[in-house]
């Protein structure tokens, strides 16, 4: 019985604790369990193991749907969380950008401050984390994205918040179904791709990674990974 | 490579468990259902041996020795599966079974009774000169009857065959031999007549004409004695043949092992076992099947080794899926059919509309 106890109190503690993205005002805008903390801290570990983690990184995907947002605000917070550095994400997917609490509706975002409707400053969500913020993609028409998506506003505001933050998360669209991800990957200096696990057929994928092979890739997470196979088999088969 | 397919393999099956399972449930149900309602038949058989041709029959020549290629063994073995499409004889082995009270149960019972006669039996050849005789039923007698009717049957037809042949020999002699004793009567009636009608002198020889006469209706009455004694020898040697014949086809045919009651039914706890066993297997390997195609037809990233061996690139890391299981149902059905209209504008943010590409194109 105290063994059993002991043991408990073990997983317990050693069972990372979850994350949340709040705005300044307290609101929870996103909860990020422990796993995924876990997951999110590993995948920074895994990119820094060789040399430091890049100052620009692009998230992005071959297919709509693989959780490139939710990976990325989550890489952010938990960058933010356990370095102590000052993080920005920053969304550039106009094609589906992310959801926000009702009441920063009108907030302005990058797609504001690239038409020159706002400034830098007005479009940046400060969080209740000092040292991260975040950038949504604001409303793009159709004909603006792509002049956006290329244009040398985009990489001037990319310079003035590398100089302002350590890290920048860029937040892209799929590379198969939006035609401007490619040149807004270039943007970043380290690429990270998302791929759904058990979902995303790999011929999309491969194909995404011909459209970025210019670019240097850090490697893939594998989202929503759901394996039913039991571990205690899984620990005799290498999986690497 | 082998890692990957061993990986998918197992996950295909932990994934479905269930559903690969079925296949195998189903076949495990069918082969229990099987091994209880099989029926316990038994077998009585006997071993029949078939001479190639009888001493007797060598010596009287009734019998025909035609050169054949088949041997005397598959020779019996066909006539005897002939004779059982036969109602005639399928009725007479019935007769000589417990069988026979259902024959007056209607038309129904009667053709079912003859019908399960008629694949009641297996028959088998052993080498040129014996048959094996078989026969199913549940009823341990009825097999032992059926057997014993069979074997008893086919020799008694055999001996019937044989018996036209010699009967037909002995009448037309009968016949010959009334027609000859009548001819000879009519001879010695003629010698008495003319005995009667010339009477011997009292002296001396009888005239030489009458003599004459004398001679010739003894001469006619000598022929006729003989051709009758002949008629009589050869409806002896019918007769004889048609004694012989049932004495031929008894040393033709004798019977090596006569069939037995038999104690114990034909399926054997061994032979249940493997029926069960094959049902076992087959379920195995439709859900085998089912788990191969499974992941064959699995198009997408399971394992790390998956991305490493096609994309060659390093895996950072594996998120767990925390969503609850309506909400990944919903996201894969949105996935397929792409998000609603309404969802689209609902974005805080703004995203591009139907109306918005209507104005960039204007």
């Amino acid at each position: 019985m105290i063994f059993k106890r002991m043991k408990k109190d073990v997983e317990l503690n050693g069972e990372p604790l979850p994350l949340h993205l709040t705005g300044e005002d307290g609101e929870v805008w996103m909860e990020f369990p422990g796993e995924v903390v876990a997951a999110s801290r590993q995948a920074i570990n895994r990119m820094m193991r060789t040399e430091p983690f890049p100052q620009c990184l692009s998230t992005i995907s071959a297919v709509r749907q693989e959780g490139v947002t939710y990976l990325s605000r989550a890489i952010g917070t938990v960058l933010a969380e356990d370095m102590m550095e000052r993080v920005c994400v920053l969304e550039l997917n106009w094609w589906w950008p992310a959801d926000y609490p009702s009441i920063m509706v009108n907030r302005p975002g990058i797609a504001e401050v690239l038409k020159g409707n706002a400034t830098l400053e007005e479009a940046i969500m400060p969080t209740s984390m000092e040292n991260l913020a975040l950038i949504p993609a604001g409303n793009a028409a159709g004909d603006q994205i792509s002049k956006f998506s290329s244009s040398d506003h985009l990489q001037e505001i990319i310079i003035a918040l590398s100089e302002q933050y350590d890290h920048l998360i860029l937040d892209l669209p799929s590379v198969i179904t939006t035609s401007d991800a490619i040149p807004l990957a270039a943007l970043g200096t380290g690429l990270c791709l998302i791929v759904r696990q058990g979902v995303t057929p790999p011929q999309r994928v491969q194909t995404a990674l011909d459209d970025l092979d210019h670019l240097k890739i850090m490697g893939v997470i594998l989202n929503q990974v759901n394996i039913s196979t039991p571990s205690f088999i899984l620990n005799y088969i290498a999986q690497d | 490579m082998v890692r990957i397919a061993i990986l998918r393999l197992l996950e295909s099956y932990f994934r479905h468990r269930w559903l690969y399972l079925l296949p195998l449930l189903i076949f495990i149900v069918a082969g229990a259902i099987y091994v209880s309602t099989v029926e316990r038949k038994y077998v009585s058989g006997g071993i029949l041996y078939v001479q190639n041709d009888s001493y007797l029959g060598s010596l009287t020549s009734v019998r025909d020795s035609n050169f054949s290629w088949l041997t005397p063994a598959q020779t019996t073995s066909a006539q005897i599966s002939d004779l059982l499409q036969t109602d005639s004889f399928v009725r007479s082995l019935i007769e000589d079974t417990r069988l026979e009270s259902k024959m007056s149960l209607g038309d129904q019972v009667v053709f079912e009774t003859i019908d399960e006669v008629r694949n009641a039996f297996w028959l088998y050849t052993i080498g040129d000169n014996q048959v094996g005789i078989q026969a199913f039923h549940e009823n341990p007698q009825v097999a032992l009857e059926l057997s014993s009717a069979a074997v008893d049957r086919y020799i008694q037809w055999q001996i019937n065959l044989d018996r036209v042949q010699s009967g037909a020999a002995e009448d037309f002699m009968a016949d010959l031999i009334v027609t000859y004793e009548a001819d000879l009567e009519v001879a010695r009636s003629e010698l008495t007549e003319y005995l009667m009608a010339h009477p011997a002198p009292l002296r001396g020889d009888r005239p030489e004409l009458e003599q004459l006469e004398i001679n010739r209706i003894q001469g006619k009455i000598q022929l006729a004695g003989q051709r009758y004694s002949s008629a009589l020898e050869r409806e002896e040697s019918a007769r004889l043949a048609t004694a012989q014949a049932e004495a031929d086809i008894r040393q033709t045919y004798f019977i090596v092992d006569a069939p037995l009651l038999p104690k114990n039914p034909n399926i054997s706890l061994r032979q249940l076992a493997m029926s069960g066993m094959v049902f076992v297997v087959v379920g195995i390997i439709f859900s085998s099947v089912g788990i191969a195609g499974s992941a064959l037809l699995d198009n997408s990233f399971r394992f790390p080794v998956d991305v490493h061996h096609v994309l060659d690139l390093p895996v950072l890391s594996m998120v767990s899926d925390m969503r609850p299981k309506t909400s990944r149902l919903s996201s894969l059905r949105q996935r397929i059919k792409g998000p609603a209209k309404e969802e689209r504008k609902q974005n805080i943010t703004g995203t591009i509309t139907d109306e918005d590409v209507l104005e960039a194109v204007a």
